[in-house]
């Protein structure tokens, strides 16, 4: 199946970045830009597959059979680097490791390409530096950057690269490829594509995984069910104790293979003890990864808000009888109950609740807070001045 | 960092349950007994009461050896036969103690030396042996728990084990501090246990008698959580002036604008909380996480809320923490706006 299956509704952008894989003379700075759930890192990937891809005849590159295409798809292969921060910003000393990287010829592939993931979190100084790198690259280096939107990166940079704008694939796409490539049946790719909101990796979670399925239908019925200013402290805790629990133990996995490998680079034994000069680089690790689990907490409540803002589009619609599917059409008869509770400016404070606590995580209000003051918020009763 | 993932795959994801926060069981002896023995194990992560249960042992030994040699021995580093040349019989015959620190990091040349020594099972030296954490050497761990003394040298998780230790301390000394002295204490100077611990010493040599509240608050009344807590004290008890005075004085002698947020959060989910709660506080404080004594305190000012009003409150909580964080340029005003608005927010 060829790498760019994946980007469903989106045949423009396929057909663009195959005629240039193909070509044999690419742009070496690419900007790939499109909303969150658009699919960005996947195209990008597919990109970096087809560019390298080992088919002869340039129309079929991106087969997705051979060995170049699956490492790719694996993100093992020597020649394409992905990257992302699992930081608030990049820092420069990051940059600067790239652009070493970017320096170095690619092994038995065409194109060295650097995929950064998250472009928009380069910071002033350190896209600077990116800059130089890109005015001038390597003959067989490809930079690919990733952003949500063209204005998220310097105009320096965006001026130098070849844009590519991805958009939400339309719902029927998302099931169709749900279908095809993951054996979903016709009702469960229905589901998923919508209340994910044609996100294509949320929908395959939801869609694999039961328990996933199940807190969400836990978070988004909470403006239902929430009765008392108690059931509302206890939710906005146990919310965020599940997401701090789950943060941790993924961030704790990934430490003790960091630092396995770390050791395997240093030539330290896995029992060795580290000695005094080596200890900063540990801690440095360890520091990364309570950085690594505080953003990947916020990234998951950030998800938990996205449905709730779901939610209250649906009670809106249905409020204002736009005859409209819901995302959560599944829930259609508590939501019309819940929408005859509520004025149309409440719904409208609902929303606004729920944006004002995405924004109060990223100011970096303690979670818990930012999320006992919406769970109260949804008390019923409560008089929106 | 950026993650980087050439030839490296990225592990999934595993599902924590959460950590039960219930009294913790003691894992061995209290430090405050601890009498010399050949063989002493130190269980647990907390440094401050190792360090006060080798002080007693030495103490201890002091008494009836004045002349007792003491050694460190850095078990990362031990030299092979280390253990046996510090712990043989001195020229002089002095009495000898030995601290082996800290099994978590021993090499393997100390492993295999403190299995042997453990065969031989020498009765005329004081061996103390440190385990902060982990399964390293889980063979030795095992004898160890069976055959020395262990002293639980595990910290305090929560305010209630805090509360415990103080209590202990008290006891140990033969001394009496209040109830509502000892949570006075906890909530001023227990940050740490080895800050809380001088806390506690320093009180029982400077005041005779039983201690009270009113001591604790002479003492630790200026420390910046104490501070903190009795503004968001007075603003939900409705005292408005005094909160704000409070809160003034707090700004004046350098407490941040932050540290009041997190204590009128703190405050606000407990009421919040309690406002309209049926079934047991008991449970309640267990779900919360906090310590029941934490609960009761706020139970009464709770009567005095509307859940609506509590809502209010911490949306005006929740703001101010982020204009204190940046999004505004007069933090201190805009902490003290909300501390207005709560005080004016009780019982209506
Ligand atoms: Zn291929």
């Amino acid at each position: 199946m060829s790498v760019f299956t994946e980007l469903v509704g989106q045949d423009a952008v396929v057909e663009q970045l195959r005629r240039a894989a193909g070509s044999g003379t690419p742009a070496h700075a690419w900007l790939f830009t499109g909303p969150p759930g658009s699919g960005r890192s996947n195209a990008a990937r597919a990109f970096a597959a087809a560019l390298n891809c080992e088919q002869d005849e340039p129309a079929a590159r991106g087969c997705g059979e051979c060995r170049t295409c699956r490492l790719v798809a694996a993100e093992s292969h020597p020649s394409v680097k992905l990257v992302s921060t699992e930081n608030v910003t990049y820092k420069i000393d990051d940059v600067r490791e790239l652009i070493t990287t970017a320096q170095e010829k690619p092994q038995g592939a065409r194109w060295r390409v650097i995929v950064v993931e998250d472009a928009d979190r380069m910071t002033e100084r350190a896209t600077n530096v990116l800059l130089k790198a890109i005015e001038e690259p390597p003959p067989h280096t490809l930079w690919v950057l990733c952003a949500p939107s063209p204005a998220d990166v310097l105009v320096t940079i965006r001026s130098r690269c070849r844009l590519v704008s991805l958009r939400i694939p339309p719902t029927a796409a998302v099931a169709q490829l749900l279908i095809t490539r993951d054996g979903l049946n016709e009702q469960q790719a229905q589901f998923a594509a919508r209340v994910s909101q044609n996100h294509i990796g949320v929908a395959r979670r939801l869609a694999r995984d039961p328990e996933a399925r199940r807190r969400r239908e836990q978070v988004i019925t909470l403006p239902l069910r929430l009765t008392s200013s108690s059931a509302a402290i206890k939710a906005a805790g146990s919310l965020v104790e599940m997401t701090q629990a789950d943060a941790a133990s993924t961030a704790e996995a990934r430490l003790e293979v960091e630092q396995a490998s770390l050791r395997r680079s240093l030539g330290l034994d896995p029992e060795e003890k580290i000695p005094p000069k080596l200890r900063s680089q540990f801690k440095k690790l360890e520091e990364e990864n309570t950085r690594r689990a505080k953003r990947a907490v916020a990234d998951s409540l950030d998800r938990a808000l996205i449905d709730l803002t779901a939610v209250f589009r649906d009670v809106l619609s249905l409020k204002l009888g736009t005859g409209a599917e819901l995302i959560n059409e599944h829930l259609r008869e508590e939501l019309h109950r819940y929408a005859e509770s509520l004025s149309a400016e409440q719904t409208l404070a609902g929303l606004d609740a729920i944006n004002a606590a995405r924004t109060r995580i990223t100011q970096n209000v303690p979670p818990l807070l930012a999320m006992e003051a919406l769970m109260m918020q949804f008390l019923p009763g409560r008089s929106r001045a | 960092m950026a993650s980087q993932r050439t030839g490296s795959s990225r592990t999934g994801t595993q599902r924590g349950g959460s950590a039960g926060r219930g009294a913790k069981k003691a894992d061995g002896l209290d430090f405050r007994s601890v009498e010399p023995a050949p063989l002493i194990l130190l269980k647990g992560n907390e440094d401050y009461l190792a360090s006060r249960a080798l002080d007693r042992i030495k103490q201890a030994l002091r008494a009836e050896h004045p002349d007792l040699e003491f050694t460190r021995l850095d078990v990362s580093a031990a030299a092979p036969g280390e253990l046996f040349t510090v712990t043989s019989p001195s020229l002089f015959g002095e009495a000898r103690l030995v601290l082996a620190e800290d099994l978590a990091a021993m090499n393997d040349t100390f492993l295999t030396d403190a299995l042997a020594y453990l065969e031989e099972k020498p009765e005329d030296v004081t061996l103390v042996l440190r385990h902060s954490s982990g399964n390293r050497g889980k063979k030795l761990l095992d004898v160890l728990a069976k055959r020395a003394v262990v002293v639980d040298c595990a910290g305090a998780r929560n305010d209630n084990e805090k509360l415990d230790f103080v209590r202990r301390e008290f006891r140990a000394a033969g001394r009496e501090i209040h109830a509502d002295g000892a949570r006075a204490l906890v909530a001023a100077a227990g940050s740490t246990l080895s800050d809380l611990g001088g806390a506690c010493q320093q009180l029982m040599a400077d005041v005779a008698g039983d201690i009270t509240e009113e001591h604790v608050d002479r003492y630790h009344g200026g420390r910046v959580e104490a501070t903190a807590f009795k503004v968001a004290d007075a603003a939900f008890e409705g005292r408005r002036e005094a909160a704000t005075r409070l809160y003034r004085h707090a700004m004046a002698t350098g407490v941040s604008p932050i540290a009041v947020t997190a204590a009128l959060a703190r405050k606000g989910r407990h009421i919040a909380a309690l406002v309209d709660h049926r079934g047991s506080p008991a449970a309640l404080a267990a779900t919360l996480g906090a310590p029941p004594w934490q609960l009761q305190q706020v139970a009464e000012t709770a009567r005095r809320w509307h859940p609506l009003r509590a809502a209010e409150a911490i949306e005006a909580i929740a703001r101010a923490d982020a204009e204190a964080k940046g999004a505004s340029r007069t933090p201190e005003y805009a902490v003290e706006r909300a501390i207005t608005a709560i005080a004016s927010s009780v019982g209506r």
